[in-house]
């Protein structure tokens, strides 16, 4: 499984590839880390955990829902996601996830700050099932 | 329907500076994209014309779907795009303003010649820095938000501001709107968006926003500038942000349930993110409401903001505001939908025009051009990059012909920010900057090489473009001498 960055010229687009649903998610969280600072640089622990539960209509809307889920708990409360721990994830019918996040809450001393991620969008956004997994490619407001 | 029928679209040449998208397909109208040669070579190879066309197949669209000169592709609407919306038949789509609900740029000028402050930038910018919170900074410790300060605010705007202390009375004379757009309703904003703005408001943010301080390097209209308040040499300040988490959270809470109403009101998407739902319906009503209350925290972050600017002329240049003389020229939305009124096909017509990353022209003697204004038009504020220059315009007179009275609403990028990164590599932008004069601080030294001036078209012939094409005149050009990012 794999995050990358690709071309988009007026915000950020990455690109996910991931053997499963649950590590398609667990992808975006990376991801997500990797817009907000850099994580070469930065001294990151998974100090805290954050509950998230979420129902959608379908996969791509439980997957932007869950991103910008992360977005609001990283402007409101500083909390920098890092892992997924999947409790329970649907994508087909309707879609739900039951899951803890773990992460730190960014500290400037620790962390180099990137930029601020105004919201996941839903432009272009499909799930792409291959015979050797998932892909897709999400693109954040910056 | 063919999901591809906007990959091959057609483009017809109309004038010298625009272009037309027959309607095919689902589009509802044709596209009409204002770009000359050299600018529609770069977009040919960008989606922004793909993005136009989906926006032409929404419902109650009256003609056409636009592209500004600095058109670049967004996500769901391009960025550069309007797009007027039939108050009975048409739509509302938070889409199509975008997260950065009345992202806009104010404008300052100041008694200040060049020659008296050139040598003395480096300690206005540090200053700056320090008095205005910029990048993941919270606000400053003398504002906090209580939930009775956000109900006022989400209503009052910038006039909001000005009671409290930041700044005078008579800013509000030369805002969009007055600095507060009617029909706010606090009870429509939910308590997410509360806790995400709360200690946003009186903050810069990150990526393309900034202060800048330049000085008048070049005037076309004399009179006109002279109306407007800006002479030869005459220091500026830009001020360029938005309504912060709190309008991208609005925006986010409407699309979460704009997505799901789209079967119900049986309306087709060709791009989910350009989800949305009729104006009339308790789903438009509600995002309208709520939209508006991150409109009027935009217009009070730009309110604060100036006070902080004059602080910090008295502080860093000691001066007093006599001496100084800091004054709003403008102050204009980028990212907004608004009702209004503009001829179509000959006949007065109430529209939900959206502009997304476009900006309001009004001609002169419109009644919404504010007094001082009436005879010379709206000033139209356009930022170009960090290292070149930034241009005021005025609504042109035949601007309501063109673009339903719209405008440019800057250089627009023609690198992506991966682009702009490999491009900086092992350089010193802020070592280059200077040494042109020109200083920059920044929260991030990232953000600068992602800003960096190759990233963005060159201004100058998107507002070539505009003024040829009859949106607005040219007035003045502003270099920069100094520049606060996130």
């Amino acid at each position: 499984m794999t995050y990358r960055f690709v071309d988009h010229t007026g915000d950020i687009a990455v690109e996910l590839v991931a053997e499963s649903e649950r590590t398609l998610f667990a992808e975006a969280v990376r991801a997500l880390c990797a817009i907000l600072v850099d994580c070469e640089e930065s001294s990151l622990e998974t100090h805290t955990e954050h509950w998230v539960s979420l129902d959608a209509e379908d996969g791509e809307s439980l997957l932007v829902d869950f991103l910008n889920e992360l977005v609001f708990l990283f402007d409101s409360r500083r909390f920098l996601p890092m892992e997924l721990h999947v409790h329970e994830l649907c994508v087909d019918g309707v879609a739900r996830l039951h899951a803890t996040v773990f992460g730190d809450t960014f500290d400037a001393d620790r962390h180099r700050f990137l930029t601020e991620v105004k919201a996941a969008t839903f432009h272009d956004l499909k799930i792409d099932r291959l015979s050797s997994g998932l892909k897709t490619t999400v693109v954040f407001d910056l | 329907m063919a999901h591809n029928w906007n990959e091959h679209l057609r483009l017809e040449r109309l004038t010298a500076t625009s272009w037309r998208i027959p309607r095919t397909g689902p589009m509802k109208v044709d596209g009409l994209v204002y770009a000359d040669d050299a600018l529609m070579t770069e977009l040919r190879g960008d989606k922004c014309l793909q993005q136009v066309a989906n926006v032409a197949c929404l419902p109650g669209i009256v003609s056409p779907s636009i592209g500004m000169p600095d058109i670049h592709w967004g996500y769901g609407f391009p960025i550069g795009g309007v797009a007027a919306f039939d108050l009975d038949d048409g739509v509302i789509s938070p889409g199509g303003v975008g997260y950065d609900i009345n992202c806009g740029v104010r404008l300052l000028s100041t008694r200040i010649r060049r020659s008296e402050v050139q040598d003395r930038v480096p300690p206005f910018v540090r200053q700056l820095f320090e008095n205005v919170p910029t990048g993941l900074g919270r606000g400053r410790r003398d504002l906090r938000l209580s939930k009775s300060d956000a109900r006022r605010m989400a209503t009052g705007g910038a006039a909001w501001a000005i009671e409290r202390g930041f700044g005078q009375a008579g800013d509000l004379d030369h805002i969009e709107e007055g600095g507060a757009l009617p029909g706010a309703d606090f009870d429509l904003v939910t308590e997410r968006a509360f806790e995400r703005g709360r200690r946003q408001l009186g903050t810069l943010g990150s990526g393309n926003h900034f202060v800048e301080l330049g000085y008048v390097d070049e005037i076309y209209e004399p009179t006109i500038a002279s109306r407007i308040g800006l002479a030869p040499d005459g220091i500026t300040v830009i001020v360029h942000t938005g309504s912060r988490g709190f309008g991208h959270q609005i925006c986010d809470d409407n699309l979460r349930t704009m997505q799901k109403v789209a079967q119900k009101y049986d309306i087709y998407l060709p791009d989910r993110q350009l989800c949305c739902a009729p104006i009339s319906s308790p789903e438009g009503r509600h995002y309208l409401g709520a939209m508006a209350c991150a409109a009027n925290f935009a217009f009070a972050n730009r309110q604060l903001i100036t006070h902080w600017v004059r602080e910090t002329v008295e502080q860093a240049w000691g001066m007093s505001a006599r001496e100084h003389g800091v004054r709003v020229v403008y102050d204009v939305c980028h990212n907004i939908a608004k009702i209004e009124t503009h001829k179509v096909g000959g006949v007065p017509r109430r529209v939900c025009i959206h502009r997304k990353g476009a900006t309001r022209a009004f001609p002169p003697y419109h009644p919404e051009v504010p007094a001082a204004y009436r005879n010379v038009g709206q000033p139209v504020l356009v930022p170009g990059d960090m290292g070149r220059y930034s241009f005021v315009l005025v609504g042109h007179p035949g601007s309501p012909e063109h673009a339903f009275a719209s405008s440019c609403h800057g250089a627009g990028r023609r690198l992506s920010r991966k682009k702009a990164l490999h491009a900086t590599r092992g350089r010193r932008i802020a070592a280059e900057l200077e040494a042109q004069g020109i200083h920059v601080a920044a929260a991030s030294r990232r953000t600068i090489d992602e800003e960096f001036p190759d990233a963005y078209k060159d201004v100058r012939d998107v507002v070539d473009v505009v003024d040829a094409a009859g949106l607005a005149r040219k007035v003045a050009r502003l270099r920069p001498l100094g520049v606060i990012k996130g």
